[in-house]
């Protein structure tokens, strides 16, 4: 493992707890989206789901994104 | 009473499930929806959609006072100040009547007495460089706050005067969680929003699904649908 990756694995490490203070937001953002959508509890709680599959999926590409554009400049 | 007037008050407003297509009845939904925003979920509560709205209240309350706890109570204020605008707290007027304090302590800070409504300072906003306070809250300050000493104010008879930013002394004591907690409870207000809208319009329907399924027909009996008079 070369310096340069080494630096932003340590960086990678010193927001790992802002990753995880990120995800009661997701969690309660997903229970909003969905129920905004649905009427019934069953529908809401399959919809929350969908939804955290969803932002999980969109914010971790970016998370991806940023760290692949790190590696080239 | 007119056939037409009975017509009206008899007049009842529904949204229609996306899940079973029943009838939801919205009531009133402008109060519904003043409702929703005043405490999150209560104006669901109002409409009888009692699960729906303790899953909103909970939620969006849970949101809003963990951000206020990672934010040790300081991240939701009210200012509009040159120097310190407080954006956010448009997002934060979201909740309804949980931010109102703010809007209080803020409004008596520039009042003639230089101090908060609440001198216990819940929801103040920071005091900023050559700000003037009373004696009584700088003193409470100095008492209270581990980071204001009896220094960082000038005497100023009748008043004492700041002399450091404690804008800067919350990101120094807090450091991140000044921000999460802003994010917290930002989000709890933006979201409230989306809690409004349904109160005063019921679920949004899938539009994409409905356009390959339905025809223009259809949709107009569905509009016609959304307002019943019964």
């Amino acid at each position: 493992m070369d310096f340069g990756t080494m630096i932003l694995f340590a960086l990678f490490l010193e927001n790992v707890p802002m990753l995880f203070f990120s995800l009661p937001l997701i969690a309660a953002a997903s229970v909003i989206f969905s129920a905004t959508h649905h009427e019934s509890l069953s529908a809401i709680w399959r919809g929350t789901i969908e939804w955290m599959i969803w932002l999980i999926g969109i914010l971790g590409v970016v998370l991806l994104a940023v760290f692949i554009l790190s590696r080239l400049a | 009473m007119t056939p037409a007037s009975q017509a009206s008050s008899r007049r009842r407003i529904v949204a229609v499930s996306p899940d079973d297509g029943s009838a939801i009845n919205l009531k009133q939904p402008e109060f519904a929806a003043f409702l929703a925003w005043l405490i999150p979920g209560l104006g669901h509560l109002y409409q009888g959609r009692t699960k729906k709205g303790a899953m909103y209240m909970s939620v969006i309350l849970t949101l809003f006072v963990a951000g206020l706890w990672l934010g040790d109570g300081r991240v939701v204020y009210a200012s509009w100040r040159p120097t310190d605008t407080r954006w956010w707290f448009v997002c934060h007027a979201g909740i309804g009547v949980a931010a109102v304090p703010a809007v209080v302590q803020s409004v008596s800070m520039t009042g003639a007495n230089h101090e908060p409504f609440w001198i216990a300072g819940w929801m103040t906003p920071p005091l900023l460089e050559g700000q003037l306070v009373s004696r009584e809250f700088a003193d409470r300050l100095v008492n209270n706050d581990p980071y204001i000493f009896e220094l960082d104010f000038w005497d100023r008879p009748p008043y004492k005067q700041f002399r450091a930013d404690q804008v800067s002394m919350w990101h120094h004591k807090l450091g991140r969680f000044f921000e999460l907690g802003t994010l917290y409870t930002v989000l709890a207000g933006m979201l409230n929003m989306l809690v409004i809208y349904d109160a005063w319009a019921g679920p949004m329907h899938p539009l994409v699904k409905e356009e390959k399924s339905s025809t223009s027909s259809d949709k107009e009996n569905n509009q016609d649908d959304d307002t019943l008079t019964g």
